[in-house]
């Protein structure tokens, strides 16, 4: 009874040990680095819709959009004036995982999305 | 009925009437910057890792088992109330009336922050305390606990007081109702204002408006407090007050209870039903008792989802609500969900865009009808497999296995908006009115939403998922022994409930691999 017991017990924790070692994909090994986006702003939202960046990178958007309004990200809680006529440059350090929305300030409306993954 | 307590309902009544006519003429409000979630969807490994561990160590449980026999319903006990330190604490009168008092107080500071406070939500104290910290953070302290909403509902202790108050005032018989309540309507009641409720948490816009929450508490309390002025206090406390009937299956999960010396229910007791076993958990019993017969026992956890017990009418409905809205809330902030509803738009024309009232309630009607549909199903395959009781009583004892992936789904789907909103608290308590006090010093406080890392918030909500599982399974195989003639078709009887589990965990593991759109 015993010995099955601890058969039983140990075969999931191997077997679950196992699965994770062979699913789990390798950490990604580049240091934190210089990334930057240019993003353009329309009718039909934000291009591209969603920025993704790791952990520690150092992010500069370009943001240029077709009319003013004040553009919001969530999370890290950036507000810029942005609007026709050139681009609004917005740096920061990512250094907060999650998935932050980008959205009018104004309208509420949801423009696009940054993604922090962890390093 | 007596003569006052007609009048006495009709107060709350005028309370309902006002409420809703100011709620229906205030202006929609943004939530902006309130519950929001900024979590990192499961990646794809991990939620394959966990659906994987959910099949495997459901095979596991069943090998560990095999063979195994009824245990009968008895588990130890042992009474804290037993030991001096706590019956000077727990049991003690200052106790009980702090807690009492500190809960209707803070009751009354939520309506009032509410109606008067300042309207952006997350500077007024009434739709942190309520949503947040008593929806999620209390929620989860019942079931991890025990069931202190049994004792602080500061419903029942105002009602009391106002009761109290009536008698010295000269009104012999009270502002409690004695109108018989009628057995068949069972839990319905409380299932049709917990529908009310979830409705308001995942549909209705503007839900975490201050005023708007502070309205919505004084609704509900009304209609508390009309039925307990038209039925008494104990038979709405346990058939029509739908918190009292939620935190009374949360608090199953947890590992103590309340009991009167002997097991037995007292004389009169209408909660009495054709139970195997003790009867614990009646908390109208526990009252009337005398102080040196009532026991606070701590148990095995989870044991209280195995008492079988009488489900009164409505009862199944109710706790497969639960669980199904508690998926639901998790779904409808997919993009699966969002994509379906604007299908389902062009499809049939104009019912305004999705994510207006129309598609949520839709799905909040659609989404547990479903799954009442597949849980008949699934608990007709384990009466044909397993034989036994009715169908009726085998749908009834399996319902409560599945708590334990609702309740372990709603900790992973919730646990961040706890550590993260939940710091509101700590300034609110300096400003609950958003005026600008700082009371206590911490008015200043600004929520930092890098406590934990989005790997470590993974793997918890994979691990909390899977564990929740492997208990779940470990009820079905309990209640299959129980409610089978033979192991050997409890073994078959409770295959199909344990393929349902998995469908279940599966479900809420893809929910957290989806990105939160809102």
């Amino acid at each position: 009874m015993v010995a099955r017991i601890s058969v039983l017990a140990l075969v999931p924790v191997l077997v679950m040990g196992g699965l994770f070692l062979l699913l789990r994909p390798d950490p990604p090994d580049a240091a934190p680095a210089e990334r930057s986006f240019d993003i353009e702003i329309g009718e039909g939202g934000m291009r591209p819709d969603e920025v993704s960046v790791r952990e520690g990178d150092r992010v500069a958007m370009g943001v240029g959009s077709d009319r003013p309004f004040e553009l919001h990200l969530h999370g890290y809680d950036l507000e810029r004036e942005v609007g026709p006529g050139g681009t609004t440059g917005i740096s920061f350090e990512a250094d907060l995982t999650g998935r932050f929305p980008m959205e009018d300030h104004e309208t509420k409306r949801e423009l696009g999305v940054l993604v922090v993954e962890p390093r | 009925m007596p003569r006052w307590s007609r009048r006495a309902a009709a107060a709350p009544a005028a309370v309902l009437l006002w409420s809703a006519a100011v709620l229906a003429g205030a202006p929609p409000a943004l939530a902006h910057g309130f519950g929001q979630r900024y979590d990192l969807p499961v990646p794809l490994w991990l939620y394959l890792y966990g659906a994987a561990g959910a099949v495997l160590l459901s095979f596991v449980v069943f090998g560990l088992f095999v063979g195994g026999r009824e245990e009968g319903h008895g588990y130890p006990r042992l009474n804290l109330l037993r030991f001096g330190p706590f019956r000077a604490t727990l049991a003690s009168r200052a106790f009980v009336c702090g807690l009492r008092v500190f809960s209707a107080a803070l009751f009354g500071l939520v309506i009032l922050a509410g109606l008067f406070g300042n309207q952006t939500p997350a500077l007024n104290l009434a739709p942190t305390m309520v949503w947040v910290i008593w929806w999620v953070g209390f929620s989860l302290f019942v079931a991890l606990v025990g069931n202190l909403w049994a004792l602080a509902n500061p419903l029942k202790v105002v009602f009391e007081w106002a009761d109290a108050l009536a008698r010295r005032l000269g009104v012999e018989e009270g502002l409690e109702g004695d109108a018989p309540y009628p057995a068949s309507w069972g839990v319905w009641p409380a299932l049709a204002l917990f529908f009310a409720f979830a409705w308001v948490e995942l549909v209705l816009p503007g839900s975490a408006t201050p005023r708007n929450v502070a309205f919505l508490v004084l609704m509900y309390s009304s209609v508390t407090w009309a039925g307990m002025s038209l039925f008494g206090k104990e038979a709405w406390l346990r058939n029509g007050e739908s918190f009292s009937v939620f935190f009374g299956v949360l608090a199953r999960f947890a590992p103590t209870e309340v009991r009167v010396a002997g097991g037995k229910a007292r004389e009169g007791c209408r909660a009495r039903g054709p139970e195997v076993g003790d009867h614990v958990d009646c908390y109208g019993c526990f009252a009337r008792a005398s102080p040196g017969e009532r026991e606070l026992n701590l148990r095995p956890p989870v044991v209280g989802l195995l008492r079988p017990g009488a489900i009164p009418a409505g009862g199944l409905a109710f706790v497969l609500f639960m669980l199904a809205s508690v998926t639901f809330d998790g779904l409808l902030a997919t993009p699966s969900w969002v994509g379906a509803m604007f299908f389902l738009q062009s499809m049939t024309g104009s019912f305004g865009m999705p994510g207006t009232p129309f598609y949520g309630t839709l799905g909040l009607v659609i989404v547990p009808l479903l799954f009442f549909g597949l849980y008949a199903g699934f608990a007709g395959l384990c009466r044909a497999m397993g034989g036994g009781a009715g169908f009726r009583r085998l749908a009834g004892a399996f319902a409560y296995s599945l708590v334990p992936i609702a309740l372990a789904y709603q900790a992973a789907h919730y646990c961040t908006l706890l550590i993260t909103e939940g710091q509101n608290l700590y300034a609110l308590a300096s400003d609950p009115f958003g005026w600008g006090w700082d009371l206590l010093g911490t008015g200043g406080y600004e929520v930092n939403l890098n406590v934990v890392g989005a790997a470590l918030v993974w793997y918890s909500q994979v691990a909390l998922i899977v564990a929740g599982h492997v208990v779940a399974v470990y009820l079905a195989h309990a209640v299959a022994l129980r409610e089978a003639p033979s192991p050997k078709l409890a073994l078959r009887g409770q295959l199909p409930m344990v393929a349902l589990m998995v469908l279940y965990t599966v479900t809420s593991l893809w929910i957290l691999s989806q990105p939160v759109v809102e």
